[in-house]
């Protein structure tokens, strides 16, 4: 949750040479604490999704898919 | 050196303090037994509205003996820093670093642990992005040094739950994003600046004052309609959240804990309340700037202060990232500075004081670093001097000051020796008449928070208008009474802190008007009055 969906979402907004490791672990972490929980909460509050395991989990997963699809379709244009 | 060596060098010491700053602080197996040894108010109520979020999706916890006990009393089953509504307790604290935590601890309970030093060690990289794109790798590599082993990062930065750190590291990260912003104008810096500032509000939110400044650059500068609407559906995203949860915790949109804490003890007290709102009090914040500025941090000031006389001649980024450093410092200083009372009088390393003024303490050692260097430029000797002069003050400080580390950790480990006791003997219905310890004692036992409770006449208050809950005195033939009313419905009372004999005369004169006495327990850690606890017993 702290790291993995954020990490994803840095290579959509940075190529991988474009930053250093420093930025990519500081953007990674930032990126996934300040997305996830938001997410989250707006999930719950208009589709009842509610907070538990499962769900943040899914959310989790379902948000570094995202990314790695936009990054698939960045990469092949 | 070349860049990619800088990144390898700050990697590796940026994993070494993490793991230092997980063993600084006397964490146990289980994060139950943690619940009851915090040293601070913030970590435990936390923790306790956290878990709540992780298993019923809401921040709110029901009140105890709701339909039992009068309004007056209930009030004061709070918890101190912590507020009530509507016959739940709630949080008082700034939502946006619960709502992470929160949702953190729904997937992985025991990664809380972690969560601050790592923040610590993110701070710390934010830090080192910004000093490297305004100064250089080499100055950037050092400011990181002294960031790891400053007190107050060190100190707070080692504990569990400490909202500071989410906000301050989603400033920096905020900063960051905004200089590369003001260097090349494309919309993901807008985006990522605008969540990180946002966020950073969301966790503290005083930060806005912060970041005013950044917000008034955005204002007047001009923007693309496609650039403006970044800006503001980042923002409703990340702030629309706190917003709806103060309805559905506090019962308005802009109603913040803070305000419902003041508007439950003016109702239980009928003094009136406690103002979270900024008072100019200029002989406060003098006193507050000389404690924690210049007697703290005097290497550090004088740096900041000199690096002026360096930078004053260029004309980007490095002079506007002084001139805004010293505005954080200025603004921090008289925020908080207007905000204390005269409890702030004891100088400490864990003082609260010390941690309002973190990212000004941070931001200011980029600025000494560049003074030092150019004193080493001018004489070596003195520039080396001068660099292990604050370096050794530094760790002393860390470790051996007034509540430093090795302190801090011995008065953890006594109120885990003083709240275990208490819990094992005492009934897991019972309500435990307090007046600090309830911040370490809630959730386990119910905690009713004397001076709300009890609160003493308000002619008898000399200064009405500034009082601060704390430092109250209850009033104890008030607090036997009411101790009396909760005893005959049954439920066993206990209480302690009372502060000396006579008050303790008092109570006990009290009640004895309802047939009641009190009995010592027998505990190990009470060679004090304040650490004996008594329960009341039918005479």
């Amino acid at each position: 949750m702290l790291f993995l969906p954020g990490f994803a979402w840095s290579f959509v907004f940075f190529k991988k040479d474009e930053i250093d490791w420093i930025e990519r672990i500081a953007l990674s972490f930032g990126l996934s604490i300040a997305i996830v929980p938001l997410v989250v909460f707006w999930l719950n509050y208009f589709l009842g999704v509610k907070v538990n395991f499962l769900n943040v989990s899914i959310i989790i997963l379902a948000l570094t898919v995202t990314a790695a699809v936009i990054l698939k379709g960045k990469i092949l244009k | 050196m070349n860049k990619k060596a800088y990144t390898i060098i700050l990697l590796v010491i940026g994993i070494i303090f993490l793991l230092v700053y997980i063993f600084s602080y006397p964490r146990t197996s289980s994060i139950d037994s943690l619940l009851y040894g915090f040293d601070n108010t913030n970590n435990n109520l936390n923790l306790v509205h956290v878990r709540q979020y992780a298993e019923t999706g809401s921040f709110k916890i029901p009140l105890p003996y709701k339909d039992q006990l009068p309004r007056d009393i209930q009030l004061a089953l709070t918890p101190r820093d912590d507020a009530q509504f509507d016959g739940f307790i709630v949080p008082k604290f700034s939502l946006g670093a619960l709502l992470l935590w929160g949702t953190m601890a729904t997937v992985n309970e025991e990664s809380l642990f972690v969560i601050t030093p790592l923040m610590t060690v993110l701070i710390v990289f934010a830090l080192y992005l910004i000093t490297r794109r305004v100064f250089d790798e080499k100055i950037a590599l050092i400011t990181s040094v002294i960031a790891f082993i400053f007190p107050t990062i060190w100190i707070w930065g080692s504990e569990l739950l400490h909202n500071q750190f989410p906000a301050t590291f989603f400033l920096l990260l905020g900063i960051f994003y905004f200089v590369r912003l003001s260097e090349n104008k494309k919309g993901k810096y807008y985006f990522l600046s605008a969540l990180f500032l946002a966020s950073s509000i969301t966790c503290r939110y005083e930060m806005v004052l912060l970041i005013l400044p950044l917000l008034f650059y955005v204002i007047f500068k001009k923007m693309s309609i496609k650039e403006s609407l970044i800006i503001i559906v980042t923002l409703a995203f990340s702030l629309l959240p706190i917003l709806l949860l103060n309805k559905e915790l506090y019962g308005d949109f802009l109603v913040t804990g803070y305000q419902a804490e003041s508007y439950m003890v003016a109702e239980s007290t009928h003094l009136p309340g406690i103002s979270y709102f900024f008072t100019l009090k200029p002989e406060f914040i003098s006193k507050y700037v000389f404690m924690y500025i210049f007697r703290f941090v005097p290497l550090l000031v004088l740096g900041a202060i000199l690096s002026l006389f360096t930078i004053y001649k260029d004309k980007g980024k490095k002079k506007y990232i002084t001139l805004y450093i010293l505005y954080v410092v200025v603004v921090s200083s008289i925020y908080y500075g207007g905000d204390v009372t005269d409890g702030f009088y004891l100088y400490k390393v864990n003082s609260a004081f010390s941690y309002h003024l973190m990212n000004g303490y941070l931001l200011m050692i980029p600025l000494l670093v560049v003074t030092i260097f150019k004193v080493k430029e001018l004489n070596k000797p003195l520039g080396i001097s001068l660099f292990s002069i604050f370096f050794v003050i530094t760790f002393i400080t860390t470790f051996a000051g007034i509540y430093g580390i090795i302190d801090r950790n011995n008065t953890v480990e006594q109120h885990y020796a003083f709240s275990d006791e208490i819990i094992k003997k005492t009934e897991p219905n019972s309500v435990i008449i307090v007046r600090f310890s309830g911040k370490f004692l809630f959730p386990h036992r119910n905690t009713l928070y004397a001076p709300v409770l009890a609160p003493p006449d308000p002619s008898s208050i000399i200064n009405v208008e500034e009082f601060r809950l704390p430092e109250i005195e209850p009033d104890f033939y008030l607090l036997g009474e009411k101790a009396a009313y909760i005893a005959n419905q049954g439920i066993p009372v206990y209480v302690t802190e009372l502060k000396n004999q006579d008050d303790l005369k008092n109570f006990e004169q009290a009640l004895s008007k309802d047939g009641y006495g009190v009995q010592a327990l027998r505990m190990k850690v009470d060679n004090i009055q304040q650490t004996k606890v008594y329960k009341l017993v039918k005479i």
